[in-house]
């Protein structure tokens, strides 16, 4: 008996010190994001485990008071020394405890302010591309074909922007090198829910998937396909209003919408097609708004398919309409990816015939990893190389702008190439272009050559 | 360490927490084997020798822990013995010092111990265990943790010591008073009474190691650390031979001499163990014992990194030139063909760096580096370690040279495996990194098999919070909806998810569906709008009573 007193205050520290350290342990080693995320949870553990500590203590105390009565040396001063001690470190637990919870909630205070101001601030991403091309009986050229800033932010939760400007060509502005700045997009948005926002500003036109998803980087050919440029005029972006929604069923099926109201094309819509028609900003020819929207379907990153459409009047009498609509597909199956649209417009030409314009591209993506690639790029978490093909084909039947003869302007394209992907940020694309006209050309012409780029996002 | 955690919380189009690394110094970095209070354990590859090591790194700028860390590697760094754990690098001018450990297959000591091994076996260890700490001490080094979960069985058989992080170097006389730290069931009862380290306490916890390796039960083991505390300062248990009459009496003396309550009536030293040991390699029947190891005499500093696999006093004489140059040839051979494993992909079945900061649970593979750097408190238990059990059948089939690696830390404790009769669970005295549920009531002084059960309430397991160790994909588009695959382990249904963008929940992004497919995966469905801004974000599961995972880091792209 008198061995196990000797013994008692060894094993009350013991118990005592314990706990209490591990609650002094988890407030030294705070797990940054853990304490982040439950600041408040944590103090009250900490709370909670001083009450029991207290809660112990006591029961100890009268432990002791027992066998201090039974023992013949319950007046030993060792004892009454090692429970003072005892109570001593108690109190300098809680001191310490209640220091840390004041520190936690001074940090997550101070880190609370951080963060709301940070998500005022806009987040930066960049993008662009350099071209190389070399096309048969043409001298080559190296083009550094797009640097573009993209600005999104969300000041607050209902509230937010997307801005993208391209400096093209690396652009001097008013003077003799050329390449140009466009604002392609800058609006602000409100949301009221999941399924309904509104966006005004300066809007890409939802039309197409090449148009919606333009950046180049991202696109596994070094140009963009050609209905993209004779029959719809990516980037097709204009001024106006748009409303968008978006509604996820099951685990990963989404639908999406938006439509918008913009000033739409103008007249200068030829028999090489609409991309003159792209009107300046800021300016309307005609009191006409036109109508543009897009309805998709997406599961998950795998698929999209979506259905656009356009309607309004084009001429500055406002009489004229030109309508159109456009069907697209993304497809993942396994390393292999299908993608294609296809476009057609209407043009009323008022006492001509209409014009028709049409075309489509499909390409073939197929995606290949790990391996020698890896011994490629050892810095890089998955590089991929991607061997592509794409077919295009565009035509455009009716008037001459000038002679008023019906004109049948058709090209068509094949590309064979590969996307060369170390990482998500960085690509290079080498392509070989073999392009035929009929009539006169739509965009590329009777060419033939290689082309190369390098893209980057960061 | 407050510079750390405002580092780490900074918000958004930044990480806001720490991913695996591509590179640690010059080493590439394969994957996290584990991840503590205070650093995390990298099993890596030296680039240009294709040697697969473990890495452990210190996160943060708590010059305690950053000292700690140092003083481990010094430790480690100081002692270069076949039988202790070699410390093949260390950079401690990084923001996150850390240090390359060679990365050992086989398994721990303590789930060597579940499984029947012969006496020669057994002795072997025996062996090797009793070398490194002679070694250690020798070289003024003192381990004071020797526990089987610091032990490392290798496929050959051989152990190795590891885990320093709390051993103590000591100038001049071995002999070290101060804060009283180890496992309680190891203790040797100096350190309770008067906070004394000693070689004969590590020689006494090696014995308590060695009895239990025999009896296949620790001597003190008790449900409460207080009942343990109790049986090493009261309990003599019985003779070694009383559960294993194959045992050589001599051996089984030296063993019951080393467990002496008083320090100064044990054995000097390690040489009466090991000449019992090889005395009794040559009684039993069964394959003879290997050849024990040498001990080197000379400091460490000096000592050769190379194996002396010659036994004690069969150094070959001057002048056998020949027989060098047959063995270089031989070691280069082995080297060679060491290097040309290494440089394909091992198949871990678990890893072991640390013990004292476990690999989690379905965190396989494990390699076994070195401690997990803890804050160091005046008292410390360290727990048991909590390892994944092992498939019986799995390990039962495995070939020798596919035997588990082991190697890291434990950073959040795994509900441990019911023990077996023969064991009693070790009283564990650290929590998890979040333990929301309220701690048992006071337990009672003395709780020993030998006395009369006190009525206590259950000791209720502390609630681990789920580990996550990758999603996929890491990044993906803005305006989609997405699906991620979460992997980690101790995942339940009961989980939530959210996003973060720094500290707070994100907007324009959210958790739209989580579906729970096992505790080792969780697919959740992410809804992104097009406005979102792009960059980093964070993905966190919430549980039951304010329980949250460590983040992952997710990116938003165009």
């Amino acid at each position: 008996m008198t061995r196990m007193c000797r013994l008692l205050p060894l094993f009350a520290s013991v118990l005592l010190a314990a706990p209490a350290l591990r609650a002094e342990q988890k407030a030294k080693d705070p797990k940054p994001l853990e304490v982040a995320a439950t600041r408040d949870e944590r103090v009250t553990v900490l709370q909670q485990e001083i009450d029991r500590l207290r809660g112990e203590m006591a029961a100890l105390r009268e432990e002791v008071k027992r066998l201090r009565a039974d023992s013949a040396k319950a007046g030993d001063s060792g004892i009454a020394a090692r429970i003072e001690a005892i109570e001593a470190r108690q109190a300098k637990l809680e001191a310490e405890l209640a220091r840390i919870a004041e520190e936690l909630k001074q940090t997550g205070d101070a880190l609370d302010q951080i963060s709301e101001g940070d998500r005022k601030r806009p987040a930066i991403t960049v993008y662009g591309t350099l071209q190389a091309t070399k096309y048969d009986d043409r001298d080559s050229i190296f083009d550094a074909e797009a640097f573009e800033i993209v600005l999104s932010g969300r000041p607050h939760p209902r509230l937010s922007f997307f801005a993208e400007i391209e400096f093209e060509r690396a652009a001097s502005v008013g003077g003799p090198r050329g390449g140009e700045i466009v604002l392609e997009q800058a609006y602000v948005s409100y949301t009221f829910a999941q399924l309904f926002s509104v966006r005004t500003g300066v809007l890409l036109v939802p039309f197409g998937n090449v148009n919606v998803d333009h950046f180049a980087p991202r696109r596994d050919v070094v140009r963009k396909p050609l209905v993209s440029y004779a029959i719809a005029p990516s980037d097709w972006t204009d001024n106006g209003v748009q409303v968008a929604g978006r509604r996820l069923f099951g685990a990963s099926w989404l639908l999406e919408y938006e439509a918008s109201v913009i000033a739409g094309l103008d007249s200068h819509i030829t028999s090489a097609g609409t991309r003159a028609a792209r009107q300046p900003f800021g300016v309307d020819n005609n009191g006409n708004k036109a109508l543009a929207g897009r309805f998709a379907i997406k599961r998950s990153t795998s698929f999209e398919t979506g259905i656009s459409g356009y309607t309004g009047k084009y001429d500055d009498q406002n009489r004229r309409r030109l309508d159109g609509w456009a069907a697209d597909l993304r497809a993942d199956i396994r390393s292999l990816r299908l993608t294609g649209e296809f476009d057609h417009f209407s043009v009323d030409r008022g006492g001509m015939e209409m014009s028709h314009l049409r075309g489509y591209y499909v390409r073939a993506s197929y995606d290949l990893h790990g391996g020698f690639l890896r011994a490629l790029a050892k810095d890089f978490d998955d590089p991929q190389l991607t061997l592509v093909a794409q077919y295009d084909w565009a035509r455009i039947d009716g008037p001459n702008e000038v002679s008023g003869g019906f004109e049948r302007n058709q090209e068509t394209g094949f590309t064979l190439g590969v996307a060369y992907r170390p990482s998500r940020q960085w690509v290079l694309k080498v392509n070989h272009e073999t392009n035929k006209a009929t009539n006169r050309p739509l965009q590329r012409g009777e060419i033939k050559g290689w082309l190369g780029s390098v893209g980057f996002v960061f | 360490m407050r510079e750390a955690v405002w580092e780490r919380m900074r918000p958004n189009r930044r990480p806001s927490m720490p991913m695996t690394p591509e590179k640690i110094g010059k080493y590439t970095v394969i994957e996290l084997l584990g991840r503590g209070g205070m650093g995390e354990v990298y099993l890596g590859e030296d680039p240009y020798i294709g040697r697969r090591v473990a890495i452990k790194i210190i996160k943060g700028a708590d010059p305690d822990a950053r000292d700690r860390f140092l003083h481990e590697a010094r430790v480690i760094g100081a002692l270069a013995h076949p039988a202790i754990v070699s410390l093949l690098d260390f950079d401690f001018s990084a923001d996150e010092p850390f240090l390359v450990m060679e990365l050992l297959k086989g398994e721990g000591l303590d789930a060597w111990l579940k499984k029947p091994h012969s006496l020669p076996e057994q002795l072997v260890v025996l062996t090797d265990i009793c070398q490194a700490l002679a070694y250690a001490h020798e070289n003024g080094v003192l381990h004071r943790d020797v526990k089987p979960s610091n032990v490392q069985i290798l496929a050959s058989g051989h152990a190795k010591l590891m885990d320093f992080g709390i051993a103590r170097a000591t100038t001049g006389k071995l002999t070290a008073t101060g804060s009283v730290m180890g496992t309680p069931e190891y203790m040797a009862p100096e350190i309770l009474k008067d906070a004394v380290y000693s070689p004969r306490s590590d020689l006494y916890a090696c014995a308590v190691l060695l009895y239990e390796m025999f009896t296949g039960r620790n001597p003190f083991a008790a449900n409460t650390v207080a009942a343990a505390l109790t049986n090493v300062l009261t309990l003599n248990p019985p003779d070694v031979r009383v559960a294993r009459p194959d045992i050589p009496k001599r051996l089984a003396e030296t063993l019951m001499a080393c467990l002496h309550k008083e320090p100064a009536l044990r054995p000097d030293g390690f040489g009466a163990l090991l000449t019992a040991a090889r005395e009794a390699a040559g009684g039993p029947p069964g394959p003879a014992i290997p050849e024990t190891r040498a001990i080197p005499q000379q400091p460490a500093s000096k000592a050769p990194r190379t194996e002396a696999r010659a036994s004690a006093g069969s150094t070959p004489p001057p002048g056998k030139a020949p027989w060098l140059w047959i063995g270089a040839v031989g070691v280069v051979a082995v080297m060679g063909i060491v290097w040309f494993l290494n440089r394909t992909p091992v198949p871990i079945d678990s890893v072991v760096a640390s013990p004292s900061a476990a690999t989690p649970a379905t965190v396989a593979p494990t390699v076994t580096a070195s401690p997990t750097p803890e804050a160091e408190p005046e008292v410390v238990a360290t727990p048991q370690p909590t390892r994944t059990p092992q498939t019986k059948g799995r390990a039962a089939a495995e070939p020798a040279d596919r035997a588990p690696v082991v190697a890291a830390p434990t950073p959040v404790a795994t509900p441990p495996p019911s023990p077996p009769s023969s064991s009693p669970p070790s009283s564990s005295m650290t929590l998890p990194a979040i333990s929301p549920t309220p701690l048992p009531q006071a337990s009672p002084l003395v709780d020993s098999p030998a006395s009369t059960p006190t009525p206590q309430a259950p000791r209720p397991p502390a609630v681990a919070p789920p580990t996550l160790t990758s999603v996929s994909p890491r990044s993906f588009r803005h305006g989609s909806s997405t699906v991620l695959e979460v992997r980690g382990s101790g995942l339940t249904r009961d989980l939530t998810a959210s996003i973060l963008e720094g500290r707070r929940p994100a907007a324009g992004i959210k958790v739209v569906r989580l579906e729970f497919v096992g505790p080792d995966l969780m697919r959740v469905t992410i809804l992104s709008e097009p406005e979102l801004p792009l960059g980093f974000y964070t993905l966190v599961f919430h549980g039951p009573g304010g329980l949250v995972t460590q983040g992952l880091q997710i990116e938003v792209l165009l």
